[in-house]
């Protein structure tokens, strides 16, 4: 049709400002970046997220040269003997070990002194032991281990991302399932159906408000906790390998069972409110006039438009869930080693004197999470601001 | 008392016990699915004798199908408050209220003090942000106090007792206060921890919300009268202003009290408080699912009764609601 219409006269719009249309999204995405404390928050989220899922990269083998989040450094002691029980000499002990002489020596000053002159051939009594690799429990942060190590030697950075890496998972599938699939489909259902549907649905959300959330999230937990383990290993069983077990994936979906059980209703019940209303506009009654069914307006119509208040809510849930994950673990009742999570770094860190004494333990994993947290608190503030200026 | 008024009344207590009945049902069964047999827990033993275990589903009402159980239970709940028998506490046997009644004073102590004190600080921060609003101590304040929001509660607890007792102990030894590093009872310095603990996550939603409720109130023309009649600014805001924004505050009371009953499980487990919150973390170590059970109806009530008091307290504070009929 551009060949068609005659060119326009590029003199006569000379003087005005052509400005591309925007669309609503685009320009919300603009406004809030040049908020300099959203930029910043979705910096930080970037970050933490990206790191959990530069993790994944290694479950798609392309190696990302961290080191194993689980396996410990600490001191190994091998009693002195060959596998097939008969007492080896020294150099053949230390050749198999894959370990030099003089390390040998260093590590194990006492046991040296008797290495004397003829060490290689050396026969040590059966049943010494010697200290084997050096102890890199409790150290603090250098090149080797970037946030030090923990306990049991393990390396805090790998497990920090790791961590990052459970949240992510969590807090994402946790915000689809609750959210996206229950909290928005239940209050759309409910705000267009009204009536019976409406009351049976919000009357099931009110029972869940009247139980402190944390509670019904323990209580959820607590009950089903050998059950749900007992059914994945089962399923790892029939399938013939143990992939569901060796990854934490029992705990992980019984969180995001135990949060999605009372994480809807929250965002039911806005988007009930905000259906109720764009029930009565114009488009809707214009779909329904031709002939729209049920399904079709609650998709192609009324998602569209409530769709702006979910991405506001999604902040608050995200950080909700982070917490929730924390919360859950250091009960004892979320992620349980060795999967790693940050509520697994917290809690094992423990009591008061951590802060005296080996502080990287504790603040490593608290550092994140409260960036995390804090983010998104700044993030849904300034989304709201943007979606919703009045509130100023 | 109008008689529309009176009705709401009614008709809202009348929403309680179904609510709770209901709460009730969802978690009297989560805790039937719990694993395997409660006798299990209760002998120790995997394969108890059948006797000894017959005996034992008999005392602790185990025996017989799920709806006869729960009949039971709710029966025995409703006519004398009996939350059933302890499944840890067996020597002697204890029941769940015997063993909440003594929990719960140092609880209810420390979480009164603590809604007490988001109120009293909250409040004024909250004012403060709103009359601020468009310069840097809005914000400041507002995101200052979201710091202490986001700051796990576990992570906090620590960090005031470090802060508390390791950091700053020489300081508070000179004015003769020593903060002890666990819970003493009797030691009003015991507070110290565990108050702010609770307290300082509270304040950002409470100075939010008076922000913003405040914030609406200036805008409404009765507040642009009052200033074009020339009172002075300080007038305007506590005569006009403040009273006004006060009013929707009641209706924050509840989540205030869930946040304080949820930080309560770790506080008290961290600072050794013996109170309910720390009950809850030994309950679940215990898998004491009968005091789970009897903890979760305890503050379900507590929070359906506080939504209701809020609701009646807002009628009668804002006159221009009406609820009649709808």
């Amino acid at each position: 049709m551009a060949s068609a219409a005659p060119a326009p006269d590029v003199d006569l719009l000379a003087g005005l400002e052509l400005e591309r249309s925007e669309t609503p999204w685009r320009r919300a995405i603009r406004t809030l970046l040049r908020k300099r404390i959203a930029a910043v928050a979705i910096l930080f989220i970037t970050v933490i997220y990206g790191a959990g899922a530069y993790t994944l990269l290694d479950a798609v083998g392309i190696p990302t040269g961290l080191q194993d989040p689980v396996a410990t450094n600490l001191t190994i002691r091998r009693p002195l003997a060959s596998d097939d029980g008969n007492v080896e000499p020294l150099g053949q002990f230390a050749a198999r070990q894959e370990i030099s002489l003089s390390e040998l020596e260093r590590l194990n000053p006492e046991a040296a002194g008797d290495f004397g002159p003829f060490r290689s051939t050396l026969v040590l009594p059966e049943r010494t032991t010697l200290v084997l690799k050096e102890d890199e429990t409790l150290e603090g942060p250098s090149w080797d281990h970037l946030f030090g190590t923990d306990r049991t030697g393990r390396d805090l950075f790998s497990r920090a991302l790791f961590a990052a890496r459970t949240t992510l998972l969590f807090s994402v599938f946790s915000f689809i399932l609750s959210s996206l699939f229950l909290g928005l489909g239940l209050g759309l259902l409910a705000g267009y159906k009204g009536g019976r549907i409406d009351s049976v649905i919000f009357r099931i959300g009110d029972v869940f408000l009247a139980i402190p959330g944390l509670l019904i999230l323990i209580v959820v937990s607590a009950a089903l906790r050998d059950r749900w383990s007992t059914w994945f290993t089962d399923i790892d069983d029939w399938l013939g390998w143990s992939f569901f077990i060796d990854q934490g994936v029992d705990h992980i979906t019984l969180l995001l069972v135990a949060t999605s059980f009372t994480g809807w209703v929250g965002t039911a019940r806005f988007v009930r409110a905000q259906s109720l209303a764009l029930r009565e506009t114009e488009f809707i009654t214009a779909a329904e006039s031709v002939g729209a069914g049920t399904p079709r307006i609650l998709v192609r119509h009324l998602f569209p438009a409530v769709l702006p208040w979910i991405v506001v809510g999604m902040s608050a849930s995200l950080g909700a869930a982070a917490t929730a994950e924390v919360s859950l673990t250091f009960l004892g009742l979320g992620i349980q080693p060795p999967t790693s999570s940050f509520g697994a770094m917290i809690g094992s860190a423990g009591g008061v004197t951590t802060f005296r004494l080996e502080p990287h333990l504790l603040l490593v994993p608290a550092v994140v999470i409260f960036a995390l947290v804090y983010s998104f608190n700044l993030l849904g503030d300034a989304v709201n601001d943007v979606i919703n200026p009045r509130g100023r | 008392m109008s008689s529309g008024l009176l009705l709401f009344i009614l008709r809202r207590l009348l929403l309680v016990p179904p609510t709770l009945f209901v709460v009730l049902l969802i978690t009297f069964a989560l805790t039937q699915i719990a694993p395997g047999d409660p006798v299990r827990l209760i002998t120790g033993s995997r394969s108890p004798d059948p006797e000894i275990a017959e005996n034992i589903r008999e005392e602790f009402g185990l025996s017989g199908g799920f709806i006869e159980r729960f009949s039971d239970y709710t029966w025995n709940v409703v006519s004398d408050f009996d939350l059933g028998p302890s499944y840890f506490f067996r020597s002697p046997q204890r029941t769940v209220q015997e063993l909440l009644g003594e929990r719960l004073w140092v609880s209810g102590q420390l979480g009164l003090i603590s809604l007490a004190l988001i109120y009293l600080i909250g409040i004024p921060l909250g004012i403060i942000a709103a009359l601020n609003r468009g310069n840097w101590k809005d914000p400041g304040l507002i995101g200052g106090l979201l710091v202490f929001d986001a700051i796990h509660v576990i992570v906090l607890v620590q960090l005031v007792m470090w802060i508390l007792i390791f950091v700053v102990d020489d300081f508070l030894g000179f004015f003769g206060i020593a903060i002890p590093s666990v819970w003493e009872s009797g030691n009003p310095a015991s507070y110290v921890v565990p108050v702010f603990a609770l307290t300082a996550p509270g304040l950002a939603g409470m100075a939010r919300f008076v922000r913003v409720s405040v914030l609406t109130v200036m805008d409404e023309e009765y507040v642009r009268t009052a200033r074009a009649k020339g009172l002075s600014e300080r007038t305007v805001v506590i005569r006009h202003v403040f009273r006004n924004a006060m009013l929707p505050l009641s209706t924050f009371f509840v989540l205030s009290l869930v946040g304080v009953i949820s930080g309560s499980i770790f506080v008290e487990t961290l600072y050794g408080v013996p109170g309910v919150g720390r009950f809850i973390f030994d309950s679940v170590l215990q898998r004491d699912f009968n005091v789970l059970l009897g903890i979760t109806l305890l503050f379900s009530t507590l929070i359906v009764l506080a939504n209701l008091a809020t609701d009646v307290l807002y009628v009668f504070i804002d006159p221009r609601i009406r609820y009649g009929g709808r």
